[in-house]
């Protein structure tokens, strides 16, 4: 009656249900939801309060699931710590192999040039050998080990470049963000979806903009603008809404100026040509038109040009200057063999191809017309070495005039104008510059190898007055074509500048009269290793004179 | 740590770069060997010749 001896039921003796599950590891213990936030955690780290305890200690309160609770949240915190320290440690090491990879290929270029040289040097030391002990060194044995020198060199390279390229092709990592696009250089001639090297062209930019009835100038290449107000996107309209009907014309005259003006400074800050080309690449939409000047396609067109000769480093160095100068098509013909002494490139005028916006720097200009006559490669480098060594004395002591800031200014306001929809008006055109848009060329052909390249000869790496080996910068060869009359002025000029009171490095010469250039009186007064001392020595002059 | 992908990486490039390095060594190697041959068949050649206008003489 009172229960004793009643059959308890199967499988619940002590109270235990019949169908019970041993907990997994972990599961007993887990007093925070799998799926708790990081707000959860720091909460249930703190523990369990002062009121917990004191309830604990009359027999309440959860203390104890607390505690649990704050060293679950402890574990979990630490696992994710070690991920998180995980994940840094790997965007670090991306971050240090990609570092390790500008480096090797920055090194690879230095090595490419050490080896330049020491066959340069061999050639010479063996020539020198021969001259002076009477041997008959065999000049075709030397170049055939010369090639082959070459060849494996360039092998080399290219067995590293595919390491490295094999390597960078498995390198994806989902939360890493490759530090080398962040690079100047390498953003400039980042490739675009078809496959074309560099920046988009202007054709390219002024594709997207389209000018509608209205005169307002639209990117149809952004369809949300389009589709939801006919508008341009609000950064879009502060960079270049130019809308004649609604009176805003004066604020995109006060875009061009400023941006004229940002040319300008940056043009006459560059002190070396590769500067000044660096500078041309920075504005190219500016420079895009027919009749440009310096172009990212025409550079790359020379370049690929002087790739195809085997002297391809130097032809790189002074493919930027000549693309500069507008001759490009003349050192085509001559590293295609097509030139002759009496053939003449279309379109090129000597005369002109110095000049840079109405700005003739005469002394260029009788460096060019050497330039031009050039039949042959090593003559052409020492050539145009001599330029190099001028270009730089030239443009870091000519002083820039007025009118040529006011002629930049002008140029560069209808060329924005036409880049932009031609809402300005003008019919001028920009032929006038008296340079050359280099032909159509497919710039897929440059890799990646060939873009630093580029970017080195853009941005000063290249030392303008490297030395050609064996060739004599100061020759007197270089000065054959010049019209021994200008030589004359020029001396003359030369002696008067040394004699007048004048601040040194403060020119006044017009662009049109080269004998009133004070630059071609320093090329008179001394040979090319002289120029800069031809100026301390005219400062030099000037200070005594101010003391006596 | 297990070795992850970049260090594989890194230890490829540094595999790739050391061929590199020591191929150049052995340029520069063939390089100074190929001038001392030059010079040395120049030599040959020249008293050759000169042992050839003695016997002639």
């Amino acid at each position: 009656m009172f229960g004793f001896g009643k059959k308890k039921k199967s499988g619940d003796v002590h109270g235990i249900p019949d169908q019970y599950e041993e907990p997994k590891w972990g599961e007993e213990n887990s007093a925070l939801p799998e799926n708790a936030t990081q707000e959860d955690l720091a909460k249930a780290a703190k523990g369990p309060n002062a009121l917990d305890k004191i309830a604990d200690f009359f027999g309440g309160g959860n203390r104890w699931e607390k505690e649990v609770a704050k060293l679950e949240a402890e574990d979990r915190f630490e696992a994710m710590a070690e991920e998180e320290g995980r994940k840094q440690l790997e965007k670090i090491k991306g971050v240090m192999r990609d570092q390790m990879i500008v480096d090797l290929k920055e090194l690879v270029q230095h090595v490419n040039a050490g080896v330049d040289e020491a066959n340069h040097e061999l050639e010479n030391v063996l020539m020198e050998i021969a001259e002076r002990s009477d041997l008959n060194i065999d000049e075709a044995e030397v170049d055939a080990i010369l090639s082959e020198l070459t060849v494996e060199a360039a092998a080399l390279e290219s067995g590293l470049n595919e390491a490295i390229a094999e390597v960078m092709d498995g390198s994806e990592h989902e939360d890493y963000e490759s530090p080398i696009a962040d690079e100047e250089d390498v953003e400039s001639y980042d490739v675009d979806e078809e496959g074309d090297v560099g920046d988009a062209s202007a054709e390219e930019e002024s594709d997207a903009l389209e000018v509608d009835e209205e005169g307002s100038i639209e990117d149809h290449a952004t369809p949300e603008a389009d589709e939801e107000d006919g508008e341009l996107a609000e950064d879009e309209v502060e960079s270049f809404d130019i809308d004649v009907e609604d009176g805003s014309e004066e604020t995109a005259e006060q875009e061009v100026d400023e941006l004229s003006e940002q040319l300008m400074n940056a043009v006459e800050a560059a002190t070396t040509t590769a500067e000044v080309l660096a500078v041309f690449d920075e504005y190219d939409h500016f420079f895009d038109e027919e009749g440009g000047e310096v172009t990212v396609e025409a550079l790359a067109a020379a370049i690929a040009a002087a790739e195809a000769s085997d002297e391809a480093d130097s032809a790189i160095r002074f493919a930027g200057v000549t693309t500069a100068f507008g001759v490009r098509d003349r050192v085509q013909a001559i590293l295609s063999g097509e030139s002759t002494p009496e053939a003449t490139v279309e379109g090129i005028d000597p005369a002109k191809a110095f000049e840079v916006d109405g700005w003739v720097k005469p002394i260029q200009r009788r460096q060019v017309q050497a330039v031009v006559t050039a039949t042959d490669w090593n003559q052409y480098k020492q050539l145009f070495n001599q330029v190099l060594s001028e270009e730089r004395v030239s443009l870091q002591t000519e002083d820039v005039p007025e009118t040529r800031r006011k002629n930049v200014m002008a140029k560069t306001r209808r060329r924005y104008m036409k880049t932009r929809g031609g809402v300005s008006g003008s019919s001028e055109t920009s032929q006038d510059a008296g340079g050359l848009r280099g032909p159509e060329q497919d710039t897929e052909d440059l890799d990646d190898e060939t873009s630093p390249e580029v970017s080195a000869s853009a941005s000063g790496e290249v030392e303008p007055e490297s030395e050609v080996d064996g060739v004599d910068a100061s020759s007197d060869d270089l000065f054959e074509l010049a019209d021994d009359e200008e030589e004359n002025e020029d001396a003359e000029d030369a002696e008067e500048a040394a004699n007048e009171p004048e601040p040194a490095g403060e020119t006044t010469g017009t662009a049109e009269d080269p004998s009133e250039n004070p630059q071609t009186s320093l090329e008179a007064a001394g040979d090319e290793d002289d120029l800069f001392g031809g100026a301390e020595t005219g400062e030099a002059q000037d200070s005594k004179k101010v003391e006596s | 740590m297990p070795n992850d992908e970049i260090d594989d990486q890194v230890a490829r490039i540094s595999e790739a770069s050391e061929k590199f390095a020591l191929g150049h060594q052995e340029l520069a190697k063939k390089r100074s060997a190929a001038m001392s041959r030059i010079v040395k068949d120049a030599e040959l050649k020249k008293a050759e010749d000169l042992k050839k206008k003695l016997k002639g003489e």
